[in-house]
């Protein structure tokens, strides 16, 4: 591995490309300024600027974990407020910024190419910002890993923070992987004389990255399996997000359309983001040349279109619930009420304003696209705002609307995130070039912006695809090779693809079957059933009475739990016939309780009343049996002790079974989730295990 | 332990971490069988005069430290300090508990002497609406025995309107459901409902997501907001059923004040109650008592007043049932609907 300055024709890179060498020194230079130049004075000053709002931000979130999250604006009746909004919004865009990247990826865009590294590096910057705001968010977040110790895998919160971990490690390795070739041309342009650790850490991030082909598949085929596993990543994470949510039985919330409402705003705001990224960048690192026109005009069709799908579910939501008038109240409050304002910003900014901005030719421009995608962003956080706000504030028994205040404590930390997109991106591209250089080479001038590269379509053609190539890297670009890499990439990108998907597919198929099994088959059992023998020991302690009486338990049936209490009035000689005999036992429980009624009955001619009673208490019971006089008044009581066993001891507690939710297939359900979640893991880390064991390896051949 | 509670008893070992506790009976092989009795139903009763103050259950608990090797110093050295009385007279009590769920179940009250099995015990509540007539003692009475602010209101009286557009006061707890959302979000066990139906706030285990206010349908949780008006943040607070002082950035609700039910006393809002509108009940005993010492047989009480409860729609099975009405058996103006006295 040659480590002296050479050039640009001589640097690994595209075997089988004949890299137009003005092109890729066009391009180097550009990705390569920001990091090896001194940065400028404005540059200096933005970081500083953007650095004080992040540490107020800290310092706000200092005062807030000591005087609680009150101080934030939170009241019982707004218990979710702009903090969650906030972490709805940055993994929104950042899942924006990555899908957008991926499915260009995917669909081979090759226009994509110098766009790719500011998407995915936006998806990363934003995804690590919106996963910390889940710590303002808490009321204790020195306590947040108690959701891995104790998880309870009916939370839609547990399955949030697996989705967004999950998703963030992808997004790492998504932004990673297209870095390696990037990284090794650093390391060479930087050479081992000029900066020593700096050299040493490129050399080491970019594992032996010579552009060999099979170093080429490799990477290639890794990138294809993370690239098809985000984005139903991001669906998925969107979607949990929208379950927290919509599993509550709130009005506002609870709605079917949740899920496909967060994602299709997520994708909405990031297409947004990755335009306003993209302007800002452009203008500050002098990108012109590279980012077009072309680009901003073809990512602003993208986003009207979402833009539509979003006003779309916007109006199904509201329609079904306005309609029936059944749950509307966070509708009226929504459209003409306290929020009103907001709702009614989002739609001239969120939708009417990019729209026509995308629809008017004389708009479409770099300004125009910017101006509407700045109005997408700010507007879709407001839009969010109107998704948690309205919901929580209602009432849900009687009385008033609740309502949040902004103190500065959460406009202080929400602005502090904000900044940290800018200060962290400006950060990165100190250290990793801002444009894919090796996709951009690879594009070439004219590729960059056509989608078809015409080689490829020469090469299938030809029918050259599938033939492999085994050259190394030294190995200069004839243009059959050329042709034949690039087949053998499509290749081989389409293989591991495939399979990723047919095994998610699977596993999910697999785990319908298993669930749905188990909820046909699996019945609850039955609630224990009463079968108490009551054996009364009998020790009747008997009270004088001006009347004779006496108190008798008995069970009804052996073995059966009723028992039978049978008062006898008036002696054998001369029994009280129609008198009236009221039961009662004495309850154990509750100072100062009395009596408790188990029933009347009347004396017959024996003088005997009796009422049929079931025991609930295992111990000494005291029954009571008071004989009606006139008036009211009690003219003879007796009392009769007994031991009651009542067995077994557990009754039934109501007729309602309680059962967790999904208990019946949840079992299957969440292992398959689980099964599901661990594959993604094993293929996500497996891909990059494998890139960073080969590379080198594949180098040294 | 909340994690074995709030576990339903039929569904053992659904989550991972709960596949590592062992039952009740197993720790009769461990030494903390020595201090209490193994009993013939595979029960040992610890004398709980000492928690590390983290939740109720501690028997299992510290039985599972204990057997890892990982609780003697917090067991040995447990202090004392907030724990609710009746758990000493638990500890008084001997012979059968029944468990449950791997917990052993509310003791009985020292007065019960004679009682030689504490019984098992689903607490219930019935509100007799018909005799509300909106004093809020029972709020006073709540916020004052838990140290609460005037903002966390665990019961609270809410004015309705009826048809008519008159107004009628309506006191709501938490309703202890039997299928409590609450419980089904909150991430990571905080909430649980012990053996005897109340549905508890592990308030060192919550970590103020906020979720199981989102999932509530009745509004009867309340978070601590600010510092200042709660527990600091380190020290020792007494458990779950007795979250006195509340702790900031958790969430709490009303407990029913299960400790005082199963010390044979009533909840502070029921003794609190000049009307008698608030009956504590038992659904094993059947009996429904209220501060009048009007004692009840339950189902019969429920079933000849037509009890409801309130918002059935939600599938949440509640514990709390009311009689419905407008202060109609109040003596101030009998036979007619009260005007909202709630100010």
């Amino acid at each position: 591995m040659s480590e002296t300055q050479q050039g640009v024709e001589a640097v690994p890179g595209h075997a089988g490309h004949s890299v137009d060498p003005q092109w890729s020194r066009d391009v180097r230079a550009a990705a390569m300024r920001p990091m090896l130049e001194r940065p400028s004075g404005v540059w200096k000053a933005a970081v500083a600027v953007l650095s004080l709002v992040v540490l107020a931000g800290f310092a706000a979130w200092g005062y807030q974990l000591k005087h609680g999250l009150g101080s934030a604006g939170y009241n019982d009746q707004a218990f979710w407020a702009v903090y969650l909004v906030d972490v709805i919004t940055f993994i929104g865009v950042s899942y924006g910024g990555a899908v957008i990247s991926a499915i260009l990826r995917l669909t081979g865009q090759s226009w994509r190419a110098p766009l790719t590294r500011l998407a995915e590096g936006m998806a990363l910057v934003t995804v690590l910002i919106g996963g910390a705001f889940i710590f303002p968010h808490l009321g204790r977040p020195e306590r947040f890993l108690n959701i891995v110790a104790y998880p309870n895998m009916s939370s839609p919160l547990v399955w949030d923070f697996l989705a967004i971990a999950t998703y963030s490690v992808a997004t790492m390795i998504f932004f990673y992987l297209p870095l390696i070739p990037d990284l090794a041309i650093v390391q060479r342009t930087l050479g081992s004389a000029e900066g020593g650790v700096r050299h040493a850490v490129y050399r080491f991030l970019s594992f032996g990255w010579l552009g060999s082909p099979r170093q080429r598949r490799l990477l290639h085929g890794a990138l294809g399996i993370v690239a098809l596993l985000i984005v139903p990543l991001a669906v998925s994470v969107h979607s949990v997000l929208s379950w927290a949510f919509a599993v509550t039985s709130r009005p506002g919330w609870s709605e079917t359309v949740f899920p496909p409402y967060f994602v299709v705003a997520a994708l909405y705001s990031g297409t947004a983001l990755v335009i306003v990224t993209a302007s800002a960048f452009r203008k500050g690192y002098r990108l012109q040349r590279f980012i077009t026109q072309r680009h901003f005009v073809r990512l602003g069709y993208l986003m009207a279109a979402l833009g539509l799908v979003y006003a779309y579910l916007t109006f199904a939501d509201l329609l079904t619930d306005g309609y029936t008038g059944i749950t509307s109240g966070w509708i009226r409050q929504t459209v003409v009420g306290a929020y009103a304002p907001a709702f009614w910003f989002y739609v001239v900014a969120g939708e009417v304003l990019p729209i026509v901005l995308v629809a008017m030719k004389r708009t479409r421009t770099v300004g125009g696209m910017t101006v509407a995608s700045i109005g997408v962003v700010i507007s879709l956080w407001i839009k969010r705002l109107v998704i948690v706000l309205p919901p929580v504030t209602q009432p849900l028994i009687a009385g008033k609307w609740g309502s949040y205040h902004f103190t500065w404590v959460s406009i202080t930390i929400t602005l502090a995130g904000t900044a940290a997109i800018p200060l962290l991106l400006m950060l990165l591209f100190r250290f990793v070039p801002v444009l894919s250089i090796d996709e951009m080479e690879e594009a070439g001038p004219i590729g960059s912006f056509e989608q078809v590269s015409t080689e490829t379509e020469r090469a299938l053609a030809e029918g050259t695809i599938g033939t492999g190539v085994r050259e190394p890297v030294g190995a200069l670009a004839a243009t059959d090779v050329r042709a034949n890499a690039h087949s053998q990439r499509r290749w081989s990108l389409r293989r591991p693809r495939g399979a990723t998907l047919a095994l998610v597919v699977g596993a999910l198929a697999l785990g319908t079957a298993a669930a749905v099994g188990v909820g046909v088959g699996a019945k609850p059992a039955g609630a224990a059933t009463l079968t108490p023998a009551a054996t009364p020991a009998a020790t009747p302690a008997a009270t004088p009475a001006a009347t004779p009486v006496t108190l008798a338990v008995a069970p009804v049936t052996a073995g059966k739990a009723t028992l039978e209490l049978r008062a006898t009035v008036g002696t054998p000689m001369a029994p009280v016939a129609a008198g009236t005999v009221t039961f009662f036992v004495v309850p154990h429980e509750f100072a100062g309780s009395g009596l408790m009624q188990i029933g009347t009955a009347s004396t017959d001619a024996q003088g005997v009343a009796s009422v049929d009673y079931v025991p609930t208490w295992t111990g000494a019971e005291q029954f009571v049996a008071h004989v009606a006089g006139p008036n009211g008044s009690v003219a003879a009581a007796t009392t009769a002790t007994y031991d009651v066993t009542v067995d077994p001891p557990g009754l039934p507690k109501s007729i309602y079974e309680y059962q967790r939710p999904l208990s019946t297939t949840g079992h299957w359900l969440v292992v398959t989730l689980l099964t599901i979640v661990a594959i993604i893991w094993v293929l996500l880390l497996g891909s990059l295990t494998l890139v960073v064991v080969r590379m080198p390896r594949l180098g040294r051949q | 332990m909340s994690w074995l509670i709030d576990l339903d008893p039929g569904e053992p070992g659904e989550h991972g971490v709960s596949a590592g506790a062992p039952p009740l009976g197993a720790c009769s092989a461990g030494s903390s069988c020595a201090a209490g009795s193994p009993l013939a139903g595979g029960t040992c009763l610890v004398p709980e005069g000492g928690d590390d103050g983290d939740d109720d259950s501690s028997v299992s608990r510290r039985s599972f430290l204990r057997l890892l090797g990982l609780g003697a110093g917090a067991a040995v050295a447990g202090t004392g300090v907030g724990l609710v009385t009746y758990r000493e007279y638990a500890a008084a009590a001997t012979t059968n508990g029944t468990t449950k769920g791997g917990m052993v179940s509310g003791g009985a009250a020292a007065s019960m002497a004679d009682q030689a099995s504490p019984p098992d015990h689903q607490w219930a509540m019935v509100i007799d609406l018909r005799s509300c007539n909106g004093c809020k003692s029972c709020t006073a009475a709540c916020q004052k025995a838990h140290d609460l602010t005037p903002d966390q209101t665990w019961i609270d009286v809410f004015t309705m309107t009826s048809s008519t557009g008159k107004q009628y006061p309506f006191p709501r707890p938490c309703m202890q459901c039997e299928n409590p959302p609450c419980l089904h979000v909150c991430p990571v066990h905080a909430t649980f409902r012990q053996d005897q139906g109340v549905v508890l706030v592990n308030q060192t285990r919550c970590i103020g997501c906020r979720m199981c206010m989102a999932a509530c349908p009745y509004q009867a949780r309340y978070f601590n907001w600010n510092a200042g008006t709660v527990y600091p943040k380190t020290g020792q607070q007494a458990d779950a059923e007795f979250p006195v002082p509340q702790r900031l950035g958790t969430v709490g609700k009303c407990t029913f004040c299960v400790g005082n039910l199963n010390n044979g006393l009533m909840s502070e809002c029921a003794a609190g109650c000049p009307m008698g509108a608030i009956y504590n009940a038992d659904i094993i005993t059947d009996v429904a008592v209220n501060s009048m010492g009007n004692t009840v047989k339950l189902s019969t009480f429920l079933d000849e007043n037509d009890a409801v409860t309130f918002k059935p729609s939600q599938n949440t099975h509640p514990r709390v049932w009311y009689i419905l009405g407008h202060g109609q058996d109040l003596d101030a103006d009998a036979g007619q609907d009260t005007p909202g006295a709630s100010s």
